[in-house]
């Protein structure tokens, strides 16, 4: 199964249950911080009486993985986007590339880890939920295989268009997440980018990257073909040169 | 006797000169700050936040300083593979800027990165689809290639033959790979910043992000041969190669030419220019890199009077630079600020590091200068201490008349004073 | 309507009594306020009524109930994970945690809401058997 989170906002009271859970979960500091940090790895922002929860969107085709040099980051086939501290050299790309702004530092301490939601991958192998998942009281954050949080999410939307708006975030936005969101107002003003591409950002970088064995190629055969053209005609001057200095 | 040995010792250690007591101050302050680093961690020393990851240790010493190190392809490729042999001299120090350079940014980035003891996962972990696995490796192998091109000067001064005879034999496939390499790595640079369309504001991002920072790389090479020409004449006493200079000069004109267009067209093909009409923080800081930064140098540079003279020459380079310098902050931090919602402004311990390091450049500069066989045509004066007798004793192989040989024998030119 | 357990406002001993009824009313206005329109509508899933360990010399077994304790606040994390954890409860407290500040001596503490030693009596607590988790 691969396994996604659906949010409604709709459904949400702001109780923070899900943070807690989070907390206690990873062993987090039990201070909230009110945005993401390396602390604090989900937490519900209120705009006027609408909620919305900010975490890792567990993208399918995750930024972070992608710039990462030595592969922190890995896109599980149950779901979650799960980060390895033991490979991190703390090049703070993946805080630089992320259009949701995820991934959060240590940035208090001597030897730091780069920090975000896992998805509770650990339970998630186990059979059970996220965290999250498990202790939201009114079933704003409910968790199951992506298809089947897609139909329901669909559902709901059919079921009361008003009380929606006609949207799955996460559906599409940087090639599908793995956390869609519903809501009764506009994303953007709930502080949600509306703008970001439906293609995976790591096609953009790739496109140059792409082009490297050419340039190799190419590269040494012009290079060596202009020493080999130029080489030659010095030769062939000083050549030239000796047989005059040895007739004259 | 005690007076004596003073007055003997007072004589041998090298007075305190200005810049020496400014490179004394950035050394400590340096010091202090780099100790702050490791046991206080980022948060403490550098104004970084999740918000802005990436300050001037990334904008300035990685992203400029490995642009500014770009002479060492450049020059080597027009010496070895465009064969132009008059350009030999400047090989030499070009090849020491290079790898200093190189050095440093290496340096910086055991700063920068979070866990710098781990700097050699890129090694074993690999992540092909990185831009930044390619730009560490380009870098790596980059760099020992510049230490190979380098080592024959060392070996001379060792008057170890063997050695130098095998690297001056590997020397044109060496510097084909090193061209190679700094193309790579001089555009990786750039295409870092693909990924970010969201973030980076459209006065600098751009698909042709690596064609613009390679290109820049280029010029800011070209300009940095001159500068440094200039300060080695003012620190050593040496004669500014006009002939070999103004052909640089030159050359700059038409690279940031190709560079102006290339900006300037793909502004407007995006439609990005209509906001220079009335220009805010970001339109302000483009006109001021543009116009101060390319086309103030290349105005400067194509008018041949100015250009054949060493105060035009030099301004017209060291415009060229700041240009680079400022290029590279602007997409690094300019470009970036809007986006994340914070003003950045490195915090003064990070200015400190990054000075010293500098400072340390120079310094190693100087002191290759003085222990190597870098300008053996013109040893120095400086600082009243002597060049040690057996830099003055050329070793057989260089003596005036020799053809000229690969990387870091220079051939007694003519036109050298 | 909020269903207020046995424990507040209704006892034998007057003064409880009185307080009783103030904080009942209070806590039925709370929870109607706090938990707003979205409660109204909705089915609040929270963790049934749950017994605490029952320990050496203890007049018997504390039951909580967080139906009750959500009129206190809007946020689970007033009291989670600062207080009491949630995936993996201990369902442990003593009175010497609780005088500490500790669990549900952070509010139980004679200023917030009645203390663990106050002279109304164990059983606001101590249910004892008549209900279970």
């Amino acid at each position: 199964m691969k396994g996604a989170i659906l949010f409604d906002s709709t459904k949400c009271i702001g109780c923070e249950a899900c943070v807690a859970a989070c907390k206690e979960k990873n062993n987090l500091p039990a201070m909230i911080d009110p945005k993401l940090t390396a602390y604090t790895w989900t937490v519900v922002e209120q705009r006027n009486t609408a909620f919305i929860r900010r975490l890792c969107m567990h993208c399918e085709s995750p930024t972070c993985a992608s710039v990462c040099p030595v592969e922190a980051f890995r896109k599980e086939p149950s779901g979650p986007v799960i980060y390895d501290a033991s490979r991190c050299i703390g090049c703070r790309y993946c805080i630089m590339a992320c259009p949701f702004d995820v991934p959060k530092y240590q940035w208090d301490r001597a030897v730091p880890i780069v920090q975000k939601c896992d998805m509770c991958a650990d339970r998630i192998k186990a059979g059970q939920q996220p965290a999250c998942a498990a202790v939201c009281p009114t079933g704003a954050t409910i968790f199951g295989d992506r298809d089947e949080m897609i139909q329901e999410a669909r559902a709901r939307l059919e079921a009361a268009p008003k009380a929606y708006v006609p949207k799955i975030y996460g559906l599409e936005e940087v090639g599908g997440t793995s956390v869609l969101m519903l809501s009764s107002i506009p994303f953007a003003s709930l502080g949600i980018r509306p703008d970001l591409p439906l293609t995976p950002l790591p096609a953009l970088t790739w496109k140059a990257l792409s082009k490297v064995p050419d340039i190799v190629g190419v590269g040494g055969a012009l290079l060596y073909g202009i020493w080999w053209i130029t080489n030659r005609r010095i030769r062939v001057q000083e050549a030239l040169a000796q047989e005059a200095a040895k007739k004259g | 006797m005690r007076k004596d040995e003073e007055a003997m010792n007072s004589r041998r250690w090298p007075e305190m000169t200005f810049w020496r007591l400014v490179f004394l101050v950035l050394a400590a302050t340096g010091t202090v700050v780099a100790v702050l680093r490791f046991t206080r961690g980022l948060g403490a020393t550098t104004n970084l936040s999740d918000h802005f990851p990436w300050g001037l240790w990334i904008g300035f010493d990685v992203l400029t300083g490995v642009g500014l190190a770009a002479g060492g392809f450049t020059i080597t490729a027009v010496v070895y593979l465009f064969n132009l042999k008059r350009f030999t001299p400047i090989i030499r120090p070009t090849v020491l800027t290079a790898f200093l350079g190189y050095v440093f940014v290496i340096l910086a980035l055991l700063f920068d990165l979070g866990q710098p003891h781990r700097i050699w996962h890129a090694l074993v972990m690999w992540n092909p689809r990185s831009v930044m696995f390619e730009v560490a490796w380009c870098v790596m192998l980059y760099t020992t290639v510049l230490a190979l091109e380098f080592s024959p000067i060392v070996f001379e001064r060792l008057n170890l033959e063997r050695p130098r005879r095998i690297v001056r034999a590997i020397s044109v496939p060496l510097v084909i790979v090193g061209v190679i390499l700094s193309t790579l790595h001089q555009s990786s640079l750039g295409s870092l910043y693909l990924i970010v369309p969201h973030k980076l504001h459209p006065l600098w991002y751009s698909p042709l992000l690596p064609v613009f920072f390679f290109v820049s790389a280029i010029a800011a090479g070209l300009a940095m041969v001159i500068v440094e020409s200039a300060l080695c004449q003012r620190a050593f006493n040496h004669h500014l190669k006009m002939d070999l200079l103004e052909p640089l000069g030159r050359a700059m004109v038409v690279v940031l030419s190709i560079y102006g267009i290339l900006r300037v067209q793909d502004l407007a093909r995006r439609g990005a220019l209509l906001g220079l009409r009335r220009p805010g923080y970001e339109g302000s800081m483009f006109l001021l890199e543009m116009g101060l930064g390319v086309l103030l140098p290349i105005i400067l540079l194509a008018i041949p009077r100015v250009r054949a003279r060493q105060p035009g020459l030099v301004t017209g380079a060291f415009l060229a630079i700041l240009g680079f310098v400022m290029h590279r902050l602007n997409v690094s931090v300019t470009g970036m600020e809007r986006a994340a919602g914070v003003a950045y402004f490195p915090s003064w311990m990070e200015i400190a590091l990054s000075l010293a390091l500098v400072a340390a450049g120079f310094a190693m500069f100087g002191l290759a200068v003085r222990y190597l066989p870098i300008f053996p045509e013109a040893p120095h004066r400086a600082s009243g201490v002597e060049a040690p007798a057996w830099l003055l004793a050329r070793p057989a192989s260089m003596v005036a008349g020799g053809s000229p040989e690969p990387i870091g024998q220079p051939s007694a030119p003519a036109g050298m004073e | 309507m909020v269903k207020l357990p046995r424990t507040a406002g209704s006892s034998s001993e007057e003064e409880p009594v009185r307080q009783g009824w103030r904080t009942g009313v209070a806590w039925l206005t709370g929870a109607v306020l706090a938990l707003g329109g979205h409660a109204a509508a909705q089915q609040l899933r929270l963790p049934p009524d749950m017994a605490y360990t029952k320990a050496e010399g203890s007049p018997g077994k504390v039951v909580f109930s967080h139906q009750f304790h959500v009129a206190v606040s809007e946020k689970c994390t007033t009291c989670h994970v600062r207080l009491f954890r949630m995936l993996e409860p201990t369902r442990q407290v003593t009175h010497a945690d609780m005088e500490a500040g500790k669990s549900c001596g952070a509010c139980h503490n004679g200023q917030m809401a009645f203390g663990p030693t106050e002279a109304a009596g164990c059983s606001r607590c101590h249910v004892g058997e008549g209900k279970s988790s």
